[in-house]
């Protein structure tokens, strides 16, 4: 039983982009926006594209903090997918990761950083997401996002609201400026916005560590050779913290260990093995 | 107890602990004010 679940784990590892790109559809699909917009978005998705189907939970949050209302149903389908999965829609979900995988393929020299300063996504999170709404009633994070210029800001003044351009100003010239510092960093350092700077992921962050799909490491068997961090987008050595809050749970690390040693391990896989559920005769 | 036991009754606190979120949420008319903030946009 144990190895049919490794080798499915294997599988869905290797099939990863698929989900993406299915995902990314899915989630821009138009059809359903009437309707489906009300649901804040597993991922991290700009609701003014205007394929969107799903609501941006950070623009969502920004929304009732402006509104002095607490956003409890936003709260807690961010929440469950957490619980659930950890970072993992970070990892197989998002638009915007898919994004920047795809950027980092363009054949330019890399620059490989650390994984310090990660702390700053979750300024952007207390700072540009609860606190500066809350004060003056403007989504400030929306105003500059990246993601929000490149899904939302570009398509509605080339195709939707052309009369719009006449409004143009400082505040455009600004975020197309750090769209375009944002892909060019994309292309050398891999997932540069979801290490410092995603205020979503660094509220799915802490449910790494209690998440019901987690990845473990066999101290016995790995050979600390880093093979897992040169596959890994978030620059990450599983043998030295594979619950860490900047894994996105790609599995990448599971496909390339040379001696197996990483493996997904649900959270009631050992409850099931101890209360022999999980036993095959 | 052991940690892989605590974790997994953590775990279904935090699932339990969210799903209350979000039907108190939908209960006070959330879903609707998300809806017209993303339609509007």
């Amino acid at each position: 039983m144990e190895r049919l679940t490794s080798r499915f784990w294997l599988w869905l590892a290797g099939r990863r982009r698929w989900v993406q790109v299915a995902s990314t559809l899915l989630i821009n699909s138009y059809v359903t926006q009437n309707v489906t917009k009300g649901i804040p978005c597993p991922a991290f998705n700009c609701y003014a594209c205007p394929a969107a189907s799903f609501a941006c939970p950070i623009g969502t949050i920004q929304h009732f903090m402006g509104r002095r209302r607490a956003p409890l149903y936003v709260l807690g389908i961010v929440g469950l997918v957490g619980a659930l999965i950890g970072r993992g829609s970070c990892g197989w979900l998002c638009p915007f990761g898919l994004l920047q995988d795809l950027m980092y393929k363009i054949p330019v020299p890399k620059l490989r950083l650390r994984n310090r300063f990660n702390w700053t996504r979750y300024v952007f999170l207390a700072v540009l997401v609860v606190i500066v709404p809350f004060l003056v009633s403007e989504p400030w994070f929306c105003k500059l996002c990246p993601a929000g210029t490149l899904e939302g800001g570009i398509p509605v003044l080339l195709f939707e609201q052309p009369s719009l351009r006449v409004q143009i100003g400082l505040l455009f010239w600004v975020k197309i400026a750090i769209l375009v510092v944002f892909l060019g960093w994309m292309s050398v350092t891999r997932r540069p916005f979801c290490r410092w700077v995603c205020p979503l992921g660094a509220m799915w962050s802490p449910f790494n560590r209690a998440s019901t799909i987690r990845l473990s490491v066999d101290e016995t068997t790995c050979l600390e050779c880093d093979h897992c961090q040169q596959v890994c987008p978030m620059n990450l050595k599983a043998h030295e913290g594979i619950d860490s809050s900047v894994c996105i749970r790609c599995m990448a690390c599971v496909e390339a260990c040379p001696v197996g040693a990483i493996s997904v391990h649900p959270l009631y896989w050992d409850l099931a093995a101890e209360t022999g559920a999980g036993r095959v005769e | 107890m052991s940690r892989e036991r605590r974790l997994v009754w953590f775990n279904r606190a935090l699932i339990a602990l969210m799903v209350a979120l979000i039907v108190t949420g939908l209960l006070l008319g959330d879903w609707i004010h998300v809806l017209r903030n993303a339609v509007l946009l």
